[in-house]
């Protein structure tokens, strides 16, 4: 049986720029998988994930356990929330993102992912789940990170974009 | 993994960041795909599943016909129908979180699975189901999951465990729609094996 599950592409944010994009996305995968460890420069936890440039008709559910309560969430637009400039420096927040069936162009675009962080302080640490809806029937053919209010991703920072290949 | 070699469809990276173009895996493997036709399908049945792997993973993007936004996904090994499943499970409704669970099922119960026909038109439930040691017969079989469907306002986010007290090799599985629906079309079950 074919072999199916391949990295596309890894790259390291250098701590000066708000986004990191994968871009020119070959649509011969069924899904795609981004494992990433990140972190921003700001204290607001917003760390955007959007598609094809376009951040727009996004909404997203998540639930998060921070270590004494359980809650959740949901807000127009796609936040997979990520460790803020309050926690201590070296400190990361690790997802695994499935997007899934990206490139047809039939149905909307739901993606799931698992995102946690450990602190060695009591916040802000969490562990939690989320689902994203892009409204569109457009193939992905980029994937865009970006830190709310503009702020840098932190150097230390890893992206790595892999493709799942059904039979 | 491989050595680097090339990228993939000629993939690059914007964003002011570094950028390695990297190899391919050979430990996971693609088995079998179902993709629902126009006329809609009540059960998903993965047979014949060879015993080759250390786990299997199934990946999902479901709808069914019930008359809610999201249902659940159930799911049956090699055509058991006794009480032999029990499941856990941690969700967020986007307002609250909430656990829940039970034993002596006929089915393991995978909430958020699958979207229902008041969902928004396009709109499909996404799961990710491991099933850990699926061939080994010294122990029961537990499976994990991820699912969730966001219909723009509403529906959620799960987390679960599934058990299957049985020691049997896991060599088919059923997937169906708790309540009874036909998934629709466009609904996609993916089934890969992954080597130890």
């Amino acid at each position: 049986m074919a072999s199916t599950y391949e990295p596309i592409a890894t790259g390291n944010a250098t701590g000066s720029s708000p986004t990191f994009t994968f871009s020119s996305i070959p649509s011969t995968y069924t899904d795609l998988v981004v494992v990433t460890q990140n972190r921003i420069a700001n204290t607001g936890l917003g760390f955007i994930m959007y598609f094809n440039g376009s951040n727009t008709n996004f909404s997203y559910t998540r639930i998060l356990g921070n270590g004494t309560t359980a809650s959740s969430y949901r807000d127009a637009i796609q936040d997979i929330t990520t460790t803020d400039s309050s926690a201590s420096s070296g400190l990361f927040t690790t997802h695994i993102i499935n997007i899934m069936n990206y490139a047809n162009t039939t149905t909307y675009k739901t993606s799931l992912w698992r995102m946690n962080n450990a602190t060695n302080t009591t916040t802000p640490t969490f562990v939690g789940a989320g689902v994203g809806l892009w409204r569109s029937t457009a193939a992905i053919t980029s994937v865009t990170f970006y830190a709310a209010n503009g702020a840098a991703i932190d150097a230390g920072s890893t992206f790595t974009l892999y493709g799942i290949k059904a039979a | 993994m491989s050595p680097i070699i090339s990228a993939k469809g000629g993939l690059s990276s914007a964003g002011y960041g570094q950028f390695f173009l990297i190899g391919s895996t050979t430990s996971f493997d693609s088995i079998a795909t179902y993709t629902i036709g126009s006329g809609g399908q009540s059960t998903v049945t993965f047979g014949s599943i060879p015993s080759t792997y250390k786990h299997l993973q199934i990946r999902a993007l479901a709808r069914g016909g019930n008359s809610d936004v999201q249902s659940t996904l159930r799911i049956q090994f090699n055509s058991d129908t006794t009480s032999s499943y029990s499941y856990h499970r941690l969700q967020g409704d986007g307002s609250s979180a909430s656990a829940s669970g039970g034993a002596s099922f006929t089915y393991n119960y995978l909430y958020f699975g699958v979207s229902g026909a008041n969902a928004g038109s396009n709109i499909f439930g996404a799961n990710v189901i491991d099933i850990l040691d699926y061939a080994l017969t010294t122990k029961n079989k537990t499976v994990r999951f991820l699912g969730g469907i966001d219909n723009n306002g509403s529906g959620g986010v799960g987390l679960g465990s599934g058990g299957w007290y049985k020691t049997d090799a896991i060599t088919s599985i059923s997937l169906s729609v708790d309540g009874g629906s036909n998934f629709a079309q466009y609904t996609q079950f993916a089934l890969y094996g992954i080597k130890g």
